[in-house]
């Protein structure tokens, strides 16, 4: 049950919170005020789970068919520089063009940087542990090289970031009064496709059945190695569209640390939400909130924002600790044997 | 002779199953006393018990002849008994002397003292002619050598009384040999061996005595000089219980499975396939049957597209299906029913409605464009539910939500829906109580009449006996004999699954007991 | 473009800087060998790092000496892994997971603690361990200064490669260690018990992965700073792959990557004109290459990350 979980961890929060001399329920109520007090903060939750969201399904999805994605992190990166590459590189062209192709850019950005480990392990059986983690740090020191280097922007100041991306490839806001971007929008639509793919489609389904039971689906012809690939390939490319999200529709521009460990965190998200579309929404939508709660309340009582990571944190551990099978064993056989020790009654079920 | 070991009435019950009814069953110094049965017949059950491994339910321990409890391995070698599993417990990586003395102390704690004990493992191989090399690393040792190092490792922790689970299952005839000269000088020297096997040529050619189990029960103890091949034969194998159901009498068509000389190599040598050849004809049975491990697994891998044959040729209604992967078999309306139900035939997490279409999912009335029509898949699920008889809260439960027995319909519906014109079933009821293996028997049967061959492998005489037209005996991955399965009696097929091939039986070869065939309805 | 490569080659900084690179990563590495050798995969290798690299300066900021740090250090090193080893070894669950979790755990806890006391993103400077220069080693020419006038914390760790050595494969608890890793069930039907082994291997990986973060608290920055450690923990998951889970291969690699790091280090003062971003990112390429040649020839103890259960 991932909710008593989540309940766990954020009691835990609390006593934190009274070890640095918050009173917990202050404390949680400077978080939700921070984080939904007000149409503007409502709206930088949103636009601080619309990452989340995006690189959540791209852990999610590959998830479902027994993958790890723990790339997440260099994929944004990827799929980020790739839209700015796009928005930067295309010209002029009307919004109406040249939003969709930086969209299309930040996807297959992140699909060619999940393409890599998926062939890797489909191909050579390297373990993805590794080659995902690696590729995460070259990504990131090779967007650093580029925005510290060719990418700079002459006038900006000397601060290793891009020049801005022209208003034709920015994602424009579509509720003013919250100020939520298209990028949210874009963001549930990508939560409703991956619903619609891993659940209506013959893809989708193979997918499922290469996680669910590998032999069996081998049995049945689906070929379990380039279902591999092509998994990998678009949780990659969600991750990327979470990067391009986050330049396009609030930075504006590339930098260097522009990405406060989204591919991390998307990894929470996605089990917390039980691999499930709808379970990534809200749990993006509850960690975003996290984390802009704390950031905010962090300004008004003396309370480090970092406490939102420890929760989160805590909340994965009590999640996967929870599923564990020898507590549910330990716990059963405690039952058991208090329900009277005769030969017979130990053997249940 | 002392008595060493003795275990009386001992009772052991698993969830749904009495594995060792009151067995009493004892052991004297300086003997080999065999341990013969099928499998399932309670020997390793047994064995675990008295390796600490297992508690059971009731019944006593003695050991020379005073009381003991067991409760772990460590007890058990502390008293004296040593275990050679069946699968080693060794480790790859190490060498023989790492792996003897792993867990050990000695004087020179807590430095390893290798120099020291390969010494002493030097003088316990002279002693009991167990040619080791100290050195040498597991993983490059042969299954024979490996063997050996079992058995030191255990002598070297002191072991009186050792107990060989299937030694020879893993051995060439020549090592055989020298595992025999082995034992008979352990025995000289005053040690006793528990021999579990059920081969019977080795089992008279070494014991002294021989206890016959049978689906949990000790049938007789014996001496080996008093005993014969028919007779161990006839106590292991037994009386069949007959389940009633009707087979009309068999009218075979053309051939529609062909094997012909198929060799399949596996990493396990045991587990190899060495040139088998059968044919399934039309509306017929046959059955492939055999004690586990005899080649079957890597046959039947080979049969369902996901082992290549090495040699050799099959065909199905005279396609070449050799170098076929599973989805050319899906293409080709081949019903596979596979013996692992939870991790081969279902996956257990998807529901029983997709687990029903995981063949059929990509066919045009179930997809379109790469999108499933739910509508469609959903009624051939429903479809199949009540034709197959499933019971189920409704489609879209987990799998493994189901019982075994429903769980297996739904292998079966997913394997015949289409009417298959062969289909290759592997151990189908295993694990299912009576009326769920009625079931079974009686869809394989229609389809049998329906003009279908099935070819059917199985380790349990009954079934084999009570469903199949034809019987091939398989024995270290060669075919020992085909008999019809009228004119086919237990002792014959015993001897053919213990190693004798048909040709070489007596030809007056009485039956000791006769089965009555598969009668109708009463 | 030659002279300037042999002028950076050979120079004493140079090769002084690669040690001390290299120092963090040996530490890190042995104490993940040992618990890989045993069967666990400790992602949060990091994060004990990162708690170690707090806990050390936390602790000479409360007592003023520097080896009451370490051991601070050393300590949170293996609280950490007590957590991994809970989750890993008693519940049974993904160790890959949880090694995820708790680096965020760690990451979040470190900023929470030391924002709380220091209230700005650095901590205090605290004192730390200057080095230490060798009588008559130290004075032999170049390498007297190269190698023998380090931080004690580096001489520490690098004699640790022999003990470490020596542990794994000549006394009884390192044969039992290892057998752990490769086949738990055949230990365990010898009766090694299987549980208290893996942790013990996760402990001693904190302790010293803790020590390894002091390095950076302690002696390269006399401070903490948040997220100092930078993915070192990552890449000592890769050294110790590429290092085949031997120490003296280990310190090779070790070695070898704190050589790309001082070169990085280097190439930005002296204007190489190699870009300074990439050179940082070459070791991650380097071990990615690496173990993409060595499929099929590192072979990883057989039961790692594989979770024991008795039946």
């Amino acid at each position: 049950m991932p909710l008593v979980a989540i309940v766990a961890a954020l009691a835990v929060g609390g006593v934190i919170m009274a070890l640095v001399g918050v009173a917990p329920l202050e404390g949680y109520k400077a978080l939700w005020r921070g984080a939904f007090g007000g149409p503007s903060r409502m709206g930088v939750t949103v636009t601080k789970a619309t990452p989340l969201i995006l690189a959540g399904l791209g852990v999610a999805l590959p998830l479902r068919c027994g993958l790890v994605n723990l790339g997440g992190e260099g994929q944004v990166y990827i799929g980020a520089l790739a839209a700015t590459l796009a928005a930067l590189g295309l010209g002029d062209l009307p919004l109406a063009v040249h939003l969709p192709l930086v969209v299309l850019a930040g996807f297959v950005g992140g699909a060619v940087w999940g393409a890599i480990p998926g062939w890797l392990k489909a191909r050579l059986h390297l373990n993805e542990l590794i080659t995902t983690i690696m590729l995460s740090y070259i990504a990131f020191w090779v967007v650093s090289y580029l925005v510290h280097g060719p990418m700079k922007d002459p006038g900006g100041g000397g601060y290793p970031w891009s020049v801005q991306v022209p208003d034709s490839a920015r994602l424009p806001l579509i509720l003013k009064k919250y100020r939520i971007n298209l990028g949210s929008l874009l963001a549930l639509a990508s939560a409703a496709a991956a619903h619609f793919l891993l659940w209506k489609t013959a893809f989708g389904f193979e997918m499922r059945a290469v996680g669910a039971g590998p032999l069996a689906a081998r049995l049945a012809g689906i070929n379990a190695e380039r279902t591999t690939m092509l998994t990998f390939a678009i949780g990659g490319g969600l991750a990327g569209m979470a990067g391009m999200a986050e330049i396009v529709g609030v930075q504006f521009r590339l930098s260097d640390f522009f990405s406060p460990g989204y591919g991390w965190d998307a990894i929470v998200v996605a089990m917390a939400g039980q691999s499930n579309p709808v379970g990534v929404v809200l749990m993006g939508l509850f960690f975003g909130a996290l984390r802009n709660g704390a950031e905010s309340a962090a300004r008004s009582i003396d309370m480090p924002s970092s406490i939102s990571l420890i929760i989160q944190a805590l909340a994965l551990l009590f999640i996967i600790g929870s599923n564990s099978v020898v507590l549910y064993r330990r716990l059963r056989r405690r039952r058991v044997s208090h329900a009277g020790d005769s030969a017979s009654a130990v053997l249940l079920d | 002779m002392n008595s060493l070991l003795r275990m009386d009435r001992v009772t052991k019950t698993f969830p749904g199953v009495l594995a060792n009814d009151c067995i009493s069953f004892d052991v004297m110094e300086g003997e080999i006393h065999a341990l013969l049965g099928e499998n399932g017949a309670g020997k390793t059950t047994l064995m675990r018990i008295l390796y600490g491994m297992s508690t059971p339910d009731s019944g006593t321990l003695c050991w020379r002849d005073k009381p003991v409890q067991i409760a772990t391995s460590q007890e058990a070698i502390g008293l004296g008994i040593g275990m050679v599993h069946q699968h080693f417990m060794l480790i790859p990586e190490f060498t023989v002397v790492e792996n003897v003395v792993l867990g050990l102390r000695t004087a020179r704690s807590p430095l390893l003292d290798l120099q020291g004990a390969a010494k002493r493992l030097s003088e316990l191989s002279e002693q009991f002619g167990l040619r080791v090399e100290p050195w040498a690393l597991v993983k490059d040792l042969s299954t024979g050598e490996q063997q050996r190092v079992e058995i030191v490792k255990a002598l070297y922790r002191g072991a009186h009384l050792l107990v060989l689970d299937e030694p020879t299952a893993v051995l060439t005839p020549g090592e055989a040999d020298d595992l025999f000269a082995v034992l008979d000088s352990l025995r000289a020297e005053g040690h006793a061996v528990i021999f579990i096997s059920h081969k019977l040529d080795e089992v008279l050619r070494i014991s002294n005595r021989v206890t016959v189990l049978r689906r949990g029960c000790v049938v007789a103890t014996v001496n080996t000089c008093d005993t014969s091949k028919e007779e161990l034969a006839t106590m292991m194998v037994g009386r069949p219980v007959v389940l009633r159901v009707e087979r009309r009498p068999c009218e075979p068509g053309e051939a529609v499975i062909q094997i012909e000389n198929a060799v399949v190599e596996a990493e396990d040598h045991r587990h190899e396939v060495r040139g088998v050849s059968l044919s399934v004809r039309a509306g017929e049975i046959l059955a492939l049957t055999g004690v586990a491990g005899n080649g079957q697994r890597s046959l039947v891998e080979a049969l369902f597209g996901l082992r290549r044959l090495t040699a050799g040729r099959v065909s199905i209604l005279g396609r070449d299906i050799s170098e076929c992967k599973p989805k050319d078999l899906v293409l080709l309306n081949v019903g596979r029913i596979p013996e692992d139900r939870h991790t081969m035939g279902l996956a257990l997490p998807l529901s029983v409605r997709e687990n029903l279409t995981l063949e059929v999912y990509r066919q045009r009335a179930y997809c379109r464009a790469g999108v499933l029509r739910q509508g469609p898949i959903t009624a051939l699920a429903r479809r199949l539910g009540s034709e197959y008889d499933i019971r189920m809260p409704g489609v879209q439960v987990p799998a493994s939500n189901l019982s075994g027995g429903n769980q297996q319909k739904v292998i079966l519906a997913r394997a015949m829906h289409r009417e298959p014109p062969a289909v290759v079933a592997a151990d189908p009821t295993r694990g299912l109580d009576v009326g769920a293996t009625e079931f079974v028997y009686r869809q394989l049967l229609a389809a049998r009449d329906r003009g279908v061959a099935v070819l059917l492998i199985s380790t349990d005489l009954e079934e084999v006996l009570c469903l199949s037209d034809r019987i091939a005996v398989i024995y270290n991955g060669e075919i020992m004999g085909e008999v019809l399965t009228e004119e086919a009696n237990e002792t014959q097929l015993g001897m053919m699954m213990a190693g004798t091939r048909g040709v070489d039986l007596p030809v007056d070869l009485k039956p000791r007991a006769t089965f009555a065939p598969c009668s109708s309805q009463p | 473009m030659l002279e300037t490569l042999l002028q950076l080659f050979f120079s004493i900084d140079f090769l002084q800087a690669s040690i001390r690179f290299s120092t963090p990563l040996l530490g890190a590495s042995m104490g993940e060998a040992i618990s890989e050798r045993a069967g666990m995969v400790n992602v949060s290798l990091e994060g004990m790092m990162l708690c170690g690299a707090l806990g050390g300066v936390l602790g000479v900021y409360y007592t003023g000496s520097p080896w009451f740090g370490v051991l601070c250090g050393v300590l949170a090193g293996a609280l950490v892994a007590l957590i991994q080893g809970f989750f890993s070894i008693t519940l049974a669950v993904n160790q890959i997971v949880v090694g995820i979790a708790l680096n965020i755990l760690a990451s979040g806890a470190t900023t929470f603690i030391s924002r709380s006391i220091f209230e700005v993103t650095e901590s205090n400077r605290v004192a730390g361990f200057a080095p230490v220069r060798l009588p008559l080693l130290g004075d032999i020419p170049v390498l007297g200064d190269a190698l023998f006038n380090h931080s004690i914390l580096v001489y520490l760790t690098y004699l640790l490669i022999p003990v470490v050595a020596f542990v794994l494969k000549r006394t009884e608890w390192g044969l039992r260690l290892r057998s752990v890793g490769e086949h738990p069930e055949a230990a365990d039907s010898l009766g090694v018990p299987v549980a208290r082994m893996r942790y013990s291997a996760i402990l001693l990986c904190g302790a010293l992965a803790g020590l390894a973060g002091c390095f950076f608290s302690l002696v390269q920055l006399n401070q903490f700073v948040e997220k100092m450690t930078g993915g070192r923990g990552f890449i000592a998951l890769a050294v110790v792959i590429v290092g085949k889970w031997n120490p003296w291969r280990l310190a090779l690699v070790s070695l070898l990557f704190g050589v790309l790091d001082a070169v990085a280090l280097r190439a930005q003062a002296l204007n190489i004109g190699l870009p300074y971003h990439l050179l940082l990112a070459l070791p991650y390429l380097v071990t990615l290459l690496v173990y993409a040649g060595l499929v099929g020839q590192a072979r990883p103890p057989a039961a790692l990350t594989q979770p024991y259960v008795r039946d």
